[in-house]
């Protein structure tokens, strides 16, 4: 009896395989009928960058209708060990490289900057904070909105989840990488935005190109957050979009890169807000 | 001699097919712990299990926030869920006329079936809202997680408790109302005694339901990796650690932090797990 449950064990580590060996078919088989070939372009990390990344890829799939170019959102630091490790074709961040992420082999190409924007509710009366006082309303330091001549009212600080290339970069430039004090953390820029659209108490930060009417940006220092504002300098919370490939880029990669740096895209980058880097 | 053959084979085959999920738990448990344990043994297994913060940047793996969290939002949901679940499994095992029970059986397997992104869905839109307006910012809170948790983990306790209350055996109703005992008075004195071990399974079992809950806690219960002062403050809840971080953490100590905290995850079920099979076959623990 014992001998029957071993090799009984045998035979269903087998079955176990197997399941795992149907659950992942190869991914070449069968090219579509029609266009000749199929070329598929992964891309994802930052959850920032793909608010652009998926407008970049519509408009560049519509010029070529047989590559289909997948975007993905999970996060910056996500998005750069998808590059490094074959994940992704092109990885996307919010941040540059940092500790040992810079030896990894890794291509960088500036897409555009971008400029973080301080959310708040369309019914929040504050328009205007210090550099200072975003510090301090992130740091726990002053907790109601009556402290900043807003209604009396404890504010909810939202921040993003550990990890997110927004965060590294607003922690950095806002508050030096001290730890921040929140109230809430959420998932990704629209769970910050629909988060800060609920409770008109909130605060948080998203990158300007995911703002919409359900929230309001706050002038930093009497600067509205622009892409002519980080330009000249007097906006202080920006940060790279990157794109990222292992080694030098393939063709199709190269490809989709121009477009992105090219005329067409830099202008669609523009219209979201987004400072140009050609 | 054939037909003993083909016998041999297909009980070879049902036993294989048995043996699937064992192998596969088997695959999970080396996974995680061989993940997980080298962190714990770095960090101490006390410093891990009792540290107050979770800074992950900064290489700083203390869960027990997370625990007191898990803890916290479990037995507020039981403490919601319990008394509803078993009055309702009294209702439907001995009050309810047919037409009744006929209606509410369906409509409470349909309960566990509807997806926990749905509650968590439905929590944000209704609940968080209703408790930020009512109590007071942030909304996101122990006490949102807790009932969206209690709903979820009725279904569970209604069945298991009605299957318990169903069992006790006739002979005992009938010898009580024979004594002239009314029917609240047998309920109360001779049916809920009588099933209890069945419905403590129950309870155990939904306990289990609320701790391994993660989609719709992320999304009430606001993440925030700290001990709440009150009901209305964020927590976050084990299940929740690894959800919100693993995308981020795909490699380093913070991904054998993540498997650790599963470790821990694991632990705990399987303790309830035990507990509840125990309980359903009427030992004392």
């Amino acid at each position: 009896m014992k001998k029957g449950v071993l090799s009984s064990l045998l035979v269903a580590l087998l079955l176990a395989m197997s399941v795992v060996a149907i659950g992942c078919p190869p991914e070449e088989e069968e090219p579509p009928a029609e266009d000749p070939v199929e070329e598929r372009l992964v891309v994802g990390g930052s959850s920032s960058v793909y608010v652009v990344a998926v407008l970049l890829a519509e408009r560049f799939m519509e010029k070529h209708p047989h590559i289909v170019v997948e975007a993905h959102s999970v996060g910056s630091t996500a998005g750069i060990v998808g590059a490094h490790e074959g994940t992704f074709d092109i990885g996307m961040s919010s941040r540059w490289l940092e500790g040992d992420e810079p030896g990894w082999g890794l291509e960088e190409f500036v897409i555009c900057h971008d400029a973080i924007a301080a959310i708040v509710h369309p019914d929040n009366p504050v328009e205007n904070l210090t550099m200072e006082e975003v510090r301090k309303i992130f740091l726990g330091e002053i907790r109601n909105w009556n402290e900043v001549g807003g209604k009396d009212m404890p504010i909810t600080v939202i921040i993003r989840e550990e990890g997110s290339g927004t965060r590294a970069a607003f922690e950095d430039i806002v508050h030096e990488d001290i730890d921040p004090v929140p109230t809430l953390i959420k998932i990704g820029t629209g769970g910050v935005r629909a988060a800060v659209a609920g409770d008109p108490s909130a605060i948080g930060y998203i990158t300007i190109a995911a703002l919409d009417e359900t929230v309001r940006a706050l002038k930093i220092d009497g600067v509205a957050p622009t892409a002519a504002a980080v330009l000249a300098g007097e906006y202080g919370i920006a940060r790279p979009f990157l794109f990222l490939t292992y080694g030098e880029p393939d063709p199709l990669e190269r490809k989709f890169i121009d477009f992105v740096l090219g005329p067409e895209g830099q202008d669609m980058l523009a219209d979201e807000g987004m400072v140009r880097v050609d | 001699m054939k037909r003993s053959y083909r016998e041999w084979v297909i009980e070879r085959l049902l036993i294989a097919a048995a043996m699937v999920s064992v192998v596969i738990i088997a695959f999970i448990i080396i996974t995680i712990f061989r993940t997980g344990l080298p962190l714990i043994a770095e960090v101490g297994l006390f410093d891990f299990l009792f540290g107050m913060h979770w800074r992950p940047g900064h290489e700083i793996f203390g869960i027990f926030p997370m625990m007191i969290g898990t803890l916290l939002v479990t037995l507020l949901s039981m403490l919601i869920s319990v008394p509803l679940g078993v009055l309702a499994a009294t209702f439907l095992a001995e009050v309810a006329p047919d037409v009744i029970r006929n209606i509410l059986r369906p409509v409470i397997e349909l309960l566990a079936g509807i997806p926990s992104v749905v509650y968590g869905f439905v929590g944000i839109m209704v609940l968080v809202p209703f408790i930020r307006t009512y109590f007071g910012p942030p909304g996101f809170s122990l006490l949102a997680g807790s009932i969206v948790l209690a709903i979820m983990a009725l279904p569970i306790i209604i069945t298991i408790s009605e299957d318990a209350i169903c069992a006790v055996p006739r002979s005992y109703k009938e010898a009580s109302f024979a004594l002239g005992a009314t029917h609240w008075q047998t309920i109360k004195n001779v049916i809920l005694p009588a099933a209890r071990s069945g419905i403590l399974a129950g309870v155990v079992l939904g306990s289990g339901r609320a701790i391994g809950e993660t989609m719709a806690a992320i999304m009430v219960l606001g993440n925030i990796p700290a001990i709440p002062d009150s009901v209305l403050d964020p927590i976050r809840t084990l299940t929740a650690n690894i959800a919100l971080e693993m995308g981020y953490a795909p490699h380093g100590p913070h991904r054998q932090a993540l498997f650790a905290t599963g470790i821990i995850l694991f632990v705990a079920i399987s303790i309830l797990i035990v507990i509840s099979n125990r309980l359903r076959r009427g030992q004392q623990l």
